[in-house]
């Protein structure tokens, strides 16, 4: 099939094919059915002016005064005036009277006379006097009637100088139909049914192939499908055998990686905590802090990256809020600022990671604690919904940069300190949990970052 | 007190117990888990500190397994890896705390202590925030070498700020020591007692500056100019 047919449905196709055979099949045998009975026409002509003869004498009666009544009905000569151009000539050789002369004086220019004794004939009359019309086709014949023998001429216009329309469909619908309808249709039945069938096990696959994905690694397609589709599924099934070797080794990379990357930072720091002189100790702090924090992030993005799967359980936000303050305050209060948490006195339920919502907390205070001026406070707010926000008094964040705000390694004006990871990584650890993050104005005059999360499902997975 | 290290990397080690000695801790190191198994059975520790991943195998088995011994010596699992879930399964294993790397050794500092405060044994141990010292096992307060008398209730709210010098203590914690457990607690109370003690503090000129988190708890630090702004 052509380029264009390649998205179209296989049964529709062969639906359409099926029609395409179904409707050349009838012209090809009406065709043929047509030729033949053109060929055969005159006999048919002959058989029809036979049967016109036998119902014009079939109730023929001679009366108690040996005269002949030809007793044909209305119903009868309705029949007979759809004949075209009849003419009906019926003689009673005992009386030697004419019984029907239709229409009268037909006889003339016709080789018919009263004393000829008729035998069985079919004559082809031309019509010399009426040369507009068809020749006339004329059955002459002496016929056995209730009422003794009958001589009868029966004539009509020639017919099927032309193929007649209504003939044709007649012959079709009468002749062609009834013998290759019900085998067409068939067919179509038994095809399409064995293709249905047969491609069930194709929409069971592409069903268990859209339940696939990074959480159910190890899942492959049921290779029970028909053998012209098999190496579809079983190709799908190696790409999916190297996808999950790929996110594999991620994994491991990043596994690796983050052991590899903290052992010496947590040497650096063992060193300075250690490190007598505290002054120089403490110059060296914010750098390793920033390393440290930096670190955490691209190991957060290559997990995230990774799809590493999270242990999700009930966990409550304000829980997860009052440790992220609790972590943050020292830091605030070295830098004369502070922290607080506003949260009702029952847990907000969530289903989610404890470790990853943390860092996302964590993420936004401290954020907001960069930016928010000295002598103020970074309010974190928990409420039902389950919902979190976190304001602060900075300087807010210009309408304009909002849409960039969580794209990774973007960093506004006048940003100094983080990579641009942060919110990054919050966004996503907030998207995986259903969860949605906007930016506002904080009534506090600086930040307001907004976090909604779906309603708790009850009973999760 | 004695501890335990159970860590490979020789030089993390080294410092880190160099610092734990620094105040005032006895330490031994167990390079494999091995050693650490050995070092279990021959002697008795206060605190245990764990690193998960060690070179013969996953610090999380060998803590497994002096659980189902019997053995509730405090555990601290500390590791290199990704917590997201090894947090979860150390917990559940029996790990007391759980710490990851890089971690502040005032950080370390203050969860062993918080965990030796656990089973309450006299700790005689001495807590020093600016100039202000708190004896552990005769519960005297000093500041610059003067004696300060406390009431019962700030004394012991003291003590809960001066075991996490530098560290928020959340309300929740203060209130199981202050009230106990069955009393019910008017947050106001617990607000009424640390002003009473920021007081007494002040009036003694103590270096010192107890801090409000809103909504957490309260920090005590060192060494900040007199909070009256608080």
């Amino acid at each position: 099939m052509s380029a264009p047919l390649a998205g179209l449905s296989v049964r529709r196709r062969l639906l359409r094919n099926f029609s395409l055979l179904f409707v050349g099949t009838i012209v090809v045998l009406s065709l043929f059915y047509l030729w033949a009975s053109w060929n055969n026409r005159d006999a048919e002509a002959d058989d029809e002016l036979e049967e016109i003869a036998s119902i014009v004498v079939a109730k023929a009666e001679r009366g108690p005064d040996g005269r002949v009544r030809l007793h044909y009905g209305p119903k009868r000569q309705e029949l007979l005036a759809d004949v075209k151009g009849l003419q009906v000539f019926v003689y009673d050789p005992v009386n030697k009277e004419v019984l029907i002369e239709q229409p009268v004086g037909m006889r003339k220019g016709l080789p018919l006379s009263p004393e000829i004794a008729w035998k069985f004939a079919f004559l082809v009359v031309d019509r010399d006097s009426e040369p507009e019309r068809p020749r006339l086709q004329l059955l002459l014949a002496t016929l056995d009637s209730p009422a003794g023998p009958l001589q009868v001429a029966v004539g009509r216009d020639e017919p099927h100088d032309t193929l007649q329309p209504r003939w044709v469909a007649y012959t079709v619908m009468r002749e062609v139909l009834p013998v290759i309808g019900p085998i067409l249709l068939l067919a179509i039945g038994i095809a399409l049914y064995t293709l249905t069938k047969a491609l069930a096990p194709v929409a069971k696959a592409a069903e268990e192939a859209n339940r696939i994905t990074v959480d159910t690694m190890g899942k492959r397609l049921d290779t029970a499908v028909p053998a012209e589709i098999r190496p579809l599924v079983a190709a799908f099934n190696r790409a999916l055998d190297r996808l999950d070797a790929g996110f594999a080794e991620q994994r491991r990379f990043t596994a690796n990686a983050a052991h590899e990357l903290r052992t010496p930072l947590a040497l650096l720091r063992a060193r300075l905590d250690g490190m007598g002189d505290a002054d120089a100790a403490e110059s060296f702090r914010p750098d390793l802090q920033r390393m440290t924090r930096l670190i955490e992030q691209l190991l957060a993005v290559s997990r995230l990256d990774s799809h590493m799967p999270m242990a999700k359980g009930d966990v409550d936000l304000v829980d997860i809020a009052g440790d992220v303050v609790a972590r943050m305050a020292p830091l605030a209060v070295a830098e004369d600022k502070q922290v607080s948490l506003t949260a009702p006195d029952h847990p907000v339920r969530l289903y989610g990671n404890a470790d990853a919502l943390s860092a996302a907390v964590r993420n936004l205070v401290e954020n907001a604690l960069r930016f928010t001026p000295a002598g103020s406070t970074v309010e974190v707010v928990v409420a039902d919904g389950p919902h979190l926000a976190v304001h602060d008094a900075g300087p807010g964040i210009p309408a304009e940069d909002r849409p960039h705000l969580f794209e990774r390694f973007w960093r506004g004006r006048n940003r100094q300190g983080g990579a641009g990871l942060g919110l990054a990584i919050v966004a996503e650890v907030i998207a995986l949990h259903g969860g949605r993050i906007a930016v506002d104005k904080s009534p506090m005059g600086g930040a307001l970052f907004d976090v909604t999360f779906g309603a708790p499902p009850a009973a999760a997975e | 007190m004695r501890l335990l290290l159970v860590e490979d990397e020789a030089e993390l080690a080294r410092l880190v117990r160099v610092n734990l000695t620094r105040e005032g801790f006895a330490v031994d190191v167990a390079p494999t888990l091995e050693e650490a198994r050995s070092a279990t059975a021959t002697a008795r520790y206060d605190v245990i500190l764990l690193d998960l991943s060690m070179p013969d195998g996953d610090g999380l088995d060998l803590l497994a397994s002096w659980r189902r011994g019997g053995d509730t010596t405090p555990v601290i699992a500390v590791t290199a890896r990704d917590a997201i879930d090894e947090r979860v399964q150390g917990l559940n294993v029996g790990a007391d705390d759980y710490l990851g790397k890089p971690y502040a050794q005032s950080e370390l500092v203050a969860r062993i202590r918080a965990l030796l405060r656990r089973p309450n044994g006299a700790l005689g141990m001495r807590l020093k925030a600016g100039n202000l010292e708190y004896d552990a096992s005769s519960s005297a307060v000093s500041v610059g070498g003067d004696s300060l008398p406390l009431p019962r209730r700030e004394l012991t709210l003291l003590e809960l700020l001066m075991r996490r010098v530098g560290q928020v203590v959340t309300r929740q914690t203060i209130e199981n020591g202050l009230y106990g457990f069955d009393d019910d607690v008017d947050s106001n109370a617990m607000e009424a007692s640390v002003s009473r003690l920021r007081k007494r503090l002040v009036s003694a000129g103590a270096t010192v500056n107890i801090h409000t988190v809103r909504g957490v708890g309260y920090m005590l630090t060192a060494d900040k100019p007199a909070a009256l702004a608080r």
